[in-house]
């Protein structure tokens, strides 16, 4: 008798559990499709009550997101494009810069002792833990005094400040899980440490540099709070132009939209191209030496 | 090949001595064991010898000449480690070569000396392949070959069979005493295991804290320990230690009523006596029937063929090698060549002259 009411038991709590995760799904995923959906609505379909379900996909919105088309001359178009272009380039080069430097100052704080090596740490870290908002206005004076206001160089080097840090103690974790023994083999045997680093140490912390590029891009990407104070019309990024988006003919939602989707896809690419780097930068303490 | 000398070496970490005025001298060719609990400093000297750590005072020579301000890399020394010994993206002969390449060795010559070592540590089959298609004990092979291979002034060997499984580890042990005899390199050992340093050794550097405790052949070592560390550290089953209370006439066995009449101590121990400890290895206690000391047989078992009791002192228990055939109870009969005496504050050796050896 219990074991079939166990049996019940057990059915009832997975149809709870799949009830659960379906209604989480479409918590987090529902508004995404509703974006994807609305951005291939023109304008009639869009404000349409109840929503239409069934319409003519109409492209306008990407078509003036990507600059492409009669769109991008169009009097409604807002120069979504040129937003494109900032963000892909202030989070690349961002990035870059980021990965690079914290690259070197981990290797240097893995295998170095220096004096005062736990604060230069700390503080390195303690950059990112600033709240942007609390230091925003002497930013913004500083910047319009360096002529790096609404400028992507300005844009740049805020990515770099917020991320080297971050970028620094990641690598250190990875460049740890590297015995030493790789470049106490390579040094004795006659090799110098800067070849022990580039050949055979870089290597294989190949997934670490590609995880912490990760972290440093979507960071950059997604960077409002800087972005939208120091920029004013030639460098404003991707989120802040969408958030301030209105052209001649009112608040373009189809364009809004078309922006939000191509905001996601590089975070998407991104995770989806480090998930392996990811899930083992954190399981490392587990794998130990081998 | 290379005399290596250390002249009160020590090496500091911040406040912490890792070595602590270390002098030894490792002659040409031969083969030196570095002995001891993890922990004591044994790696860090390997390291300094390397150059991949800095002497904080003292000198090592190679040859009588000062190499202290030497790169690794001037020093024409060879090192394998416990772990990570090859680079995993070169492939075994790769591996093998890489640190010939370092020094620019022409192409003929590195080919030439790649069949050599291929030669000796029978490589042949393997040289194509990569690391991680070898087993653990292949892969250490390989590291040797490479710090074989650059005929190095002098080997070091940081617990290089740790990481290999017991089976392989034998034979491998017994590969690298015979390889290294025919090589004549200077080799210096590090290892943890006392019975690798004793089947290895030309002599064992015994080291505790930071400091050498003592220089010795291994069966030196063994027979005449110059401590109570030392002789508890080396020997397994492990020495037994039993506090000597001095009485009239002789001494106590600890918290026990059997006491060790003059007539059966050497004349050292009689001459002043005080707090003592004797060692006596389980292989020197017997349990014989009718005879002996009456103390407490609490336990015997065997290992295989061997047959081991452990008797009870106050509440310390202690091994003994059971010869008994039968099950008729016994007393307990030290051998007396096998006692050895430490001084109970000290817990140094004291001479007696009448040691095994
Ligand atoms: N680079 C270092 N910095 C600080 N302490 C160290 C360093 N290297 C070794 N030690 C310490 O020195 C002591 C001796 O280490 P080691 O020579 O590796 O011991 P062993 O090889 O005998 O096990 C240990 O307590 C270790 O923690
Ligand atoms: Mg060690």
């Amino acid at each position: 008798m219990s074991a079939a009411r166990n049996k019940a038991i057990d059915h009832l709590g997975r149809w709870l559990l799949l009830g659960l995760l379906l209604i989480y799904t479409v918590y987090n995923l529902g508004p995404i499709l509703w974006l994807m959906i609305s951005s291939l609505k023109g304008r009639a379909d869009l404000f349409a009550m109840p929503p239409t379900w069934i319409f003519t996909p109409d492209l306008t919105g990407y078509q003036s997101v990507f600059g492409v088309g009669a769109a991008r001359e169009s009097a409604s178009s807002f120069g979504v494009f040129d937003s494109l272009v900032n963000s892909v380039i202030v989070s690349s080069v961002g990035t870059t810069l980021a990965v690079l430097l914290g690259t070197l100052a981990g290797y240097v704080c893995s295998r170095f002792d220096f004096r005062g090596k736990g604060d230069f740490l700390f503080f390195v870290l303690s950059t990112r833990m600033l709240p942007p908002v609390a230091v925003l206005v002497f930013y913004h004076i500083m910047f319009a005094k360096l002529g790096l206001a609404d400028t992507r160089t300005g844009l740049v080097l805020i990515s770099v400040f917020a991320n080297v840090g971050l970028a620094t103690w990641i690598m250190k974790g990875f460049f740890d899980s590297v015995p030493r023994e790789v470049e106490q083999i390579a040094i004795v045997s006659g090799y110098s440490r800067l070849y022990a680093f580039r050949h055979l140490v870089l290597p294989m912390v190949k997934g670490g540099i590609a995880a912490t590029a990760g972290f440093c891009f979507i960071f950059a990407w997604n960077e409002f709070a800087f972005s939208s104070i120091l920029t004013t019309t030639q460098a404003k990024t991707l989120p802040v132009k969408i958030s301030t988006a209105s052209g001649a003919t009112g608040i373009e939602w189809t364009q809004i939209c078309a922006a939000g989707v191509v905001l996601i896809i590089p975070v998407l690419i991104f995770f989806y191209l480090i998930r392996k780097h990811l899930l083992m930068g954190m399981t490392f303490g587990v794998l130990g030496r081998s | 090949m290379a005399r290596i000398d250390l002249k009160n070496l020590s090496i500091h970490f911040g406040g912490f001595k890792a070595v602590d005025d270390v002098s030894l001298t490792v002659n040409d060719g031969e083969f030196a064991v570095y002995l001891g609990p993890s922990g004591c400093g044994k790696t860090t000297t390997l390291r300094a010898i390397a150059g991949l750590v800095s002497a904080t005072s003292g000198d090592i020579l190679f040859d009588g000449k000062r190499v202290n301000d030497l790169r690794p890399s001037e020093r024409n020394i060879a090192m394998v480690f416990q772990f990570v010994s090859l680079y995993p993206h070169l492939s075994i002969a790769e591996n093998i070569i890489f640190p010939l390449k370092a020094r620019g060795v022409a192409k003929a010559d590195i080919a030439r000396k790649l069949d050599w070592v291929t030669g000796i540590f029978k490589l042949g089959d393997d040289l194509r392949r990569y690391p991680s298609a070898l087993p653990p004990g292949a892969r250490q092979k390989v590291a040797l070959a490479r710090a074989v291979i650059r005929e190095p002034a002098a080997l070091l060997l940081d617990e290089p069979l740790s990481a290999i499984d017991e089976q392989f580890r034998e034979e491998m042990r017994w590969e690298l005493g015979h390889l290294q005899r025919e090589l004549g390199v200077t080799t210096i050992y590090v290892t943890h295991d006392q019975r690798e340093a004793m089947s290895l050794a030309d002599r064992i550097v015994l080291m505790n804290h930071s400091k050498i405790v003592q220089v010795a052949k291994p069966d030196t070592i063994f027979f005449q320990p110059s401590s109570v560390f030392a002789g508890q550290f080396i020997g397994s089953p492990s020495m037994n230690l039993i506090d000597l209370v001095p009485v009239s006439g002789g001494f106590r066995l600890g918290a026990s009523e059997v006491v060790l009449t003059h007539a059966e101590l050497p004349e050292a121990v009689i001459r002043n006596p005080r707090a003592l400890k004797l060692g006596v290895r389980p292989r020197d206690v017997r349990l014989v029937s009718g005879a002996g000391h009456p103390l407490p047989v609490v336990d015997v078992f065997s290992v295989g063929r061997e047959k081991y009791f452990a008797f009870r002192i106050g509440d310390t228990i202690h091994q003994g090698f059971d010869t008994l055939t039968d099950s008729t109870p016994g007393g307990v009969v030290f051998a007396p060549d096998g006692l050895m005496f430490f001084d109970a504050e000290t817990g140094m050796r004291l001479e007696t002259g009448r040691i095994a050896a």
